[in-house]
This record gives C-alpha cells, sequence and structure tokens, in this order.
C-alpha cells in the first residue's frame, strides 16, 4: 500500500529575514518568487518515488522506503493581489496518495508608518558649535556637522541618516551615510556626526539631510524630517600683517631702509 | 588691511639726498633683512616677496621665502642674498608681505628707496710748493 503525509512545510522570498511556516491559511506578497519546502515521509508499507505538487509545480521525486523522509522543493510565483486555494499534492509514483488545501492571500503587505524626526542640526568650526543656518564661519577653518534624530514611534526601530555638504560652487564638500548600530528606542534620540571637512570657499554652504528608517538594505526616507537649505555663510579671515622693520646690511653696517 | 608704504625715489633727488649726509658707498656688498609681523590674534602663514633694482633698473636681487606658521603677534626675520653694490644713485626695492598660502592675500608692502649710493671721492695734497727765481721751497715758505 501506498501511503505518504506531509510532516512540515516553509516558505521565503526575499528581504524575509528567515523561513516562515505554511499554514492553512498564509499571508503571502503579491507577484514574488517564492522558495517552498515540504518534507514528506512514506507511511505505505512499499517503497515509491515520491513528489508533491503546488501551485501548478511538481518537485522532483525521492525515493523512500517505508517510513523514509524527504524534504521536496517547489519555486512557484505567486499571483497578484488576492485569495486563493491551492491543494498540495503528495505523489507516490504516480498515485495521489494525500491533499492539504492551503489558502493563500497575495494582499500588498502592509508597510509601518514609519515616524521619526531631526531634533537638532549642528555645526562645529572654529572652536564653537551652532545651530545651522550659522554664520562666521571663516575660510579655510575645518567643520564637523552633528546631526540628531529621534525614534517617534512606539516601538524599537533602526535609524539611519544621509547627508551631504556642497560648497557655494555646488560642490559636495562631504557626503555621509551611517546607521546605529542596532535599534533606538521609542522617543529616544541619537547623534550622528560625521566626518570634518575644509570650508574652502568663500559664500554659503548648504546641506541635504534625510533620516531613514526600516532597515540598512531597504530604508524608508522620513520625509517629514528632511532638511535642505543653509548650512552656513563662510567669509574670508581679515589677514592683518605688517613690516615691522626693514634694514639694508652692507659691509659691517646696518642701515634702516630707505639708507640715505 | 594692507599698510603700503611708498616712496619715490625720484622725489628724493641725489643732490637732496647728499644734502642729508651719510649715503651707502660704491663698491660694497649689500643684504636685505625685512621683518614680517602677524597682526592678527590666530597664527598665520607669512611670505615675502622683494626685488631690488639698481639705479639703471636692473633686477639685483629677485627673493621669495615662505615663513611658515608664525604666530599671533609673532614677527619674523627674513634674509636675502648678497648682492654687490657697484652703481651710483637710487637703488629702489619693493617688498610685498603675504598671508593665506592657498590664495594669498598680500597684507603690508613698501615701495621705494632702497639706498643712496654716492661715489666715495678720495684724494690728498701730497706736496705745495712755491717758486721764486731760481729757488723753490716747501710752502709755507719761511
Amino acid at each position: 500500500m501506498k501511503a505518504g503525509e506531509l510532516l512540515i512545510a516553509y516558505v521565503w522570498w526575499e528581504g524575509q529575514p528567515g523561513w516562515i511556516s505554511i499554514l492553512s491559511s498564509n499571508n503571502w506578497p503579491p507577484n514574488t518568487n517564492l522558495t517552498t519546502a515540504w518534507k514528506v515521509r512514506n507511511t505505505g508499507n512499499e517503497a515509491a518515488f515520491f513528489k508533491v505538487r503546488f501551485m501548478g509545480l511538481t518537485s522532483a521525486g525521492a525515493l523512500l522506503s517505508p517510513g523514509g523522509e524527504a524534504t521536496l522543493y517547489l519555486y512557484p510565483v505567486t499571483p497578484g493581489p488576492g485569495t486563493y486555494n491551492y491543494t498540495l499534492d503528495i505523489i507516490a509514483d504516480t498515485t495521489v496518495v494525500r491533499q492539504y488545501p492551503f489558502g493563500v492571500f497575495t494582499g500588498v503587505v502592509p508597510v509601518p508608518e514609519y515616524k521619526g524626526s531631526v531634533t537638532k542640526k549642528e555645526l562645529e568650526y572654529n572652536e564653537s558649535r551652532g545651530i545651522i543656518p550659522v554664520s562666521g564661519v571663516l575660510q579655510n577653518k575645518r567643520g564637523l556637522f552633528h546631526v540628531t534624530a529621534r525614534n517617534d514611534m512606539s516601538t524599537s526601530q533602526p535609524i539611519g541618516i544621509y547627508w551631504f555638504i556642497n560648497d557655494p560652487d555646488g560642490l559636495i564638500a562631504e557626503e555621509y551615510t551611517d546607521w546605529k548600530f542596532g535599534t533606538l528606542g521609542p522617543g529616544q534620540t541619537h547623534e550622528f556626526i560625521g566626518d570634518r571637512f575644509t570650508f574652502s570657499k568663500v559664500g554659503k554652504y548648504g546641506t541635504w539631510i534625510d533620516l531613514l528608517m526600516g532597515s540598512k538594505d531597504s530604508p524608508v526616507v522620513i520625509y517629514s524630517a528632511r532638511y535642505i537649505g543653509e548650512l552656513c555663510t563662510v567669509g574670508a579671515p581679515e589677514y592683518k600683517g605688517s613690516i615691522a622693520r626693514k634694514e639694508l646690511e652692507y659691509d659691517s653696517v646696518r642701515g634702516t631702509i630707505p639708507v640715505y | 588691511m594692507i599698510q603700503l608704504e611708498e616712496r619715490s625715489p625720484f622725489t628724493d633727488t641725489l643732490e637732496a639726498m647728499l644734502e642729508a649726509g651719510a649715503s651707502v658707498p660704491l663698491g660694497k656688498s649689500g643684504l636685505v633683512h625685512v621683518w614680517g609681523k602677524n597682526d592678527m590674534t590666530t597664527s598665520q602663514v607669512m611670505i615675502i616677496a622683494w626685488v631690488v633694482k639698481d639705479p639703471t633698473g636692473l633686477t639685483v636681487e629677485s627673493y621669495g621665502d615662505d615663513a611658515g606658521t608664525i604666530g599671533s603677534l609673532q614677527d619674523h626675520e627674513f634674509i636675502g642674498g648678497r648682492f654687490p653694490i657697484n652703481k651710483t644713485g637710487n637703488w629702489t626695492i619693493a617688498i610685498s608681505l603675504f598671508m593665506n598660502r592657498a590664495a594669498p592675500v598680500m597684507v603690508a608692502s613698501y615701495s621705494g628707496v632702497l639706498c643712496a649710493v654716492t661715489e666715495e671721492y678720495k684724494g690728498s695734497i701730497f706736496k705745495k710748493e712755491l717758486e721764486y727765481d731760481s729757488v723753490r721751497g716747501t710752502i709755507p715758505v719761511l
């Protein structure tokens, strides 16, 4: 007698951190390549080639002795949004020996509404620190940008930052991106500190800041926290120097120029 | 602020200079010393350049040096190279002091007379005689 049973089944698709159990009712993303794994057992009293069939696909076969187990893989693609009923067939040689019904809902995967804000933007320059936009920055001095971000959600979240600083000619003076290690608790803040750069030109420097949430691999820009605007105004220092003394030495005599 | 000091070599005539007294004797060798001072509250790089010309307008020394970073209110002595003072007349110098190496800014300058050179006339009356009839005697003939 040929007989078989399903022991366990898993599914995975790109972006998932790990395997997910296949249940009688499932919520999968639409139009997505899946990897499914089906562990079956020969519960009959004779050896047979076992296969599984699901969503119109049939797996490769595995020869199982009575009591033997094998994991069989299928790679279906989910259909567009909707509710679907599928059946898993366990096939021993050419006979369907067991069927399992599965419901699949392929709605749009809900994306959490990320909420965060940039609470402070400070520029460190000339041995001082000021809220941007700042003025009085001297040419050829070094700058260091500090941006403080807050998680405005009720759950801990990964949080990241991106910014660039442009010089008065529109060229990039600094481009920076970073993610806080681990996650940031609800209502907590994190200060991102960039790299030092030089204010080599006179004029207005600008910056573009984006707060990032979600994950490093799939960041979500928090548009409400975006800042595009002035960073600082850089001026040339007023150089002051003088010729304090000038002398002409001729043989052993020295006289103040002009020597008459 | 640039400190500009201008003195035309032509406003000081040689005669006027001679009237004033001392001048540099012909035949000496010259060496220019200039002290640049950082008048700012921060350290700054100071750079100097000068050109010395003889009375005919020929450049006899063209000098430049970067002193590196000079502390606030500190000065630095720049010393040029030796050159022969071999012509009489007004020798001139144009000095420029700069800061900010990346985009030099002139902060002080001098353009004018370096020195007035005169020939040092030297001679002596080594003998004086009075001849009367066929007799000659050293003055005073007593």
